[in-house]
């Protein structure tokens, strides 16, 4: 089956410079030259993954889960190697990154959905589901900016769960809102699966991973520790010491 | 090219939030959008008590003074303010770039397209304010909204540059408000063209705005026919620009990217 999203040794390498000066100075002189200090955050990383797959990706803070799921969206180009993608992605990373405040949540869901490029009329299909699934009642209506952190995550969740996506990338994407809800995102997430939808879950709730995932790959410092079935990476991943 | 090529791709979105972004910049203040108009009427107000106290230029008089002075100086400051918010596009929307691969290009396009449609208002204020007071309708005036919005294309190479730079330089933002300010005063905008030394006069016409400006005013005011070769410059400009600023943001955008 032909992979939705892949990824073949793809590394990541930051350049981090402690004055700005420093960068201008580098884009004039030859690469042996350079100032910056160069990071690896994500080395030597390949997966596949297929519709109806979820792979999970689990590691600690500043493991490179965050900039691996963004190379794979496409949000950040890679060093090395490659990332290719067959459909249309959807990314959601600090859940509500991407709403404007003067907008309502209802506006919110058809700039996202213009932003995807997804035909005319397709918000307003789906808007009634969107609705409803958000919980937020009157509030939809009402300028994002006068909602709660909780509400925002409601009206992030709602608006990617009905979509149209080949491709779901989360970090952890599945621990903000009230338990209900995330009962409900999970319920609806599954049914995504089913219907053939390819997720990478980038996540450090084990029972998300443990629920949803069919493969793990364990990152440590950028660098693929483990990959194979979820009991074993986390087994592996609750045992390691930092 | 392939960055013009993405602008198109993602025309429905440049356009809503452009559209948004006029409609909610005032969101939450009793005026709401009609500070879009309010804004621009009172600046024509102010020019025209200014300029008609100071006697400047002295060689008009009165409502043609004043038509004169709104006419360079409302475009001038809607191109001005197009540079400074377009020089942001990718700082403010850095929420935005982590989480999907929208071409950076489509952010500098509907910053500057929300502005476009800010200074055609302003420009439609003017008219108004215009014709109210006398001046007569002529045909030519038709012009007057593609000669704004070619001022804006040439705004928005400018823009890729700047918001490149701004992404990685703060100090962007505060050279651009010195040079915008110093600029202004480069071109016969505020002052009469009597005033620019005449070894200078034939070389102004390499300063990109003045081109704009100076057909703008024209339009404005029927004065003259329409100057092919200023016409051809107007088109040229932002030719040049978006080529630079293209170039700029292919070479910069994984680096961009980096530090959205």
């Amino acid at each position: 089956m032909t992979a939705l999203v892949s990824a073949e040794g793809v590394g990541k390498q930051f350049r981090i410079y402690s004055r700005p000066l420093d960068r201008a100075i580098d884009w004039l002189t030859p690469a042996p030259a350079r100032r910056g200090v160069a990071i690896w955050a994500v080395r030597g990383v390949t997966l596949n993954v297929r519709p109806g797959f979820v792979l999970g990706v689990i590691g600690r803070n500043g493991a490179g889960k965050t900039s691996l799921l963004r190379m794979l969206g496409g949000s950040l180009l890679p060093t090395e190697g490659r990332c290719e993608r067959r459909g249309r992605v959807l990314s959601l990373q600090g859940l509500n990154l991407a709403l404007t405040g003067a907008l309502t949540g209802r506006q919110n869901v058809e700039v996202a959905a213009s932003l995807l490029r997804l035909p005319t009329g397709y918000a307003q299909r789906h808007m009634d589901q969107i609705h409803e699934f958000s919980g937020l009642f009157e509030f939809f209506d009402r300028p994002v900016g006068t909602y709660s952190a909780g509400m925002r995550v409601r009206l992030a969740c709602a608006t990617f769960a009905f979509l149209d996506a080949d491709i779901l990338l989360l970090d952890e994407a599945l621990t903000g809102g009230d338990r209900f809800f995330a009962e409900r995102y999970s319920a609806r997430l599954e049914s995504l699966i089913a219907g053939g939808v390819g997720v990478v879950m980038a996540s450090h709730s084990m029972d998300a991973v443990k629920r949803h995932c069919h493969e793990v790959l364990i990152l440590e410092r950028g660098a693929v520790a483990f990959q194979g079935a979820p009991g074993e990476a986390i087994r592996r991943y609750l045992g390691s010491r930092p | 090219m392939n960055g013009l090529r993405a602008v198109f791709a993602y025309r429905g979105y440049v356009w809503r939030n452009a559209v948004n972004e006029v409609r909610y910049r005032y969101a939450g203040s009793g005026m709401g959008v009609f500070w879009n108009v309010i804004n621009p009427a009172l600046q024509v107000v102010l020019f025209g008590v200014l300029f008609g106290l100071a006697q400047i230029p002295q060689d008009l008089t009165g409502r043609e003074r004043w038509l004169h002075l709104c006419l360079g100086l409302l475009p001038w400051l809607g191109f001005a303010e197009t540079l400074a918010r377009v020089s942001l596009a990718f700082v403010r929307s850095a929420g935005l770039l982590r989480v999907t691969n929208v071409p950076l290009e489509v952010l500098v396009a509907e910053s500057t397209l929300a502005s476009a449609l800010g200074a055609q208002l302003a420009v439609g204020v003017l008219l108004v304010a215009a014709v109210a007071s006398g001046v007569a309708l002529h045909p030519r005036l038709l012009l007057l909204p593609l000669a704004v919005a070619l001022l804006h294309a040439f705004a928005f190479g400018l823009g890729l540059l700047l918001a490149s730079w701004r992404a990685f330089f703060a100090d962007t933002s505060e050279v651009l408000r010195v040079v915008t300010q110093l600029w202004m005063w480069t071109m016969p905008i505020a002052y009469p063209e009597a005033l620019v030394p005449a070894a200078l006069r034939p070389w102004l016409g390499l300063n990109p705005p003045w081109v704009y400006l100076q057909q703008i005013r024209a339009l404005g005011l029927g004065q003259t026919d329409l100057d092919p070769s200023s016409w051809l410059l107007m088109f040229g400009w932002p030719i040049v620009s978006c080529a630079v600023g293209l170039l700029v943001v292919q070479r910069l955008r994984s680096q961009v990217l980096d530090v959205a």
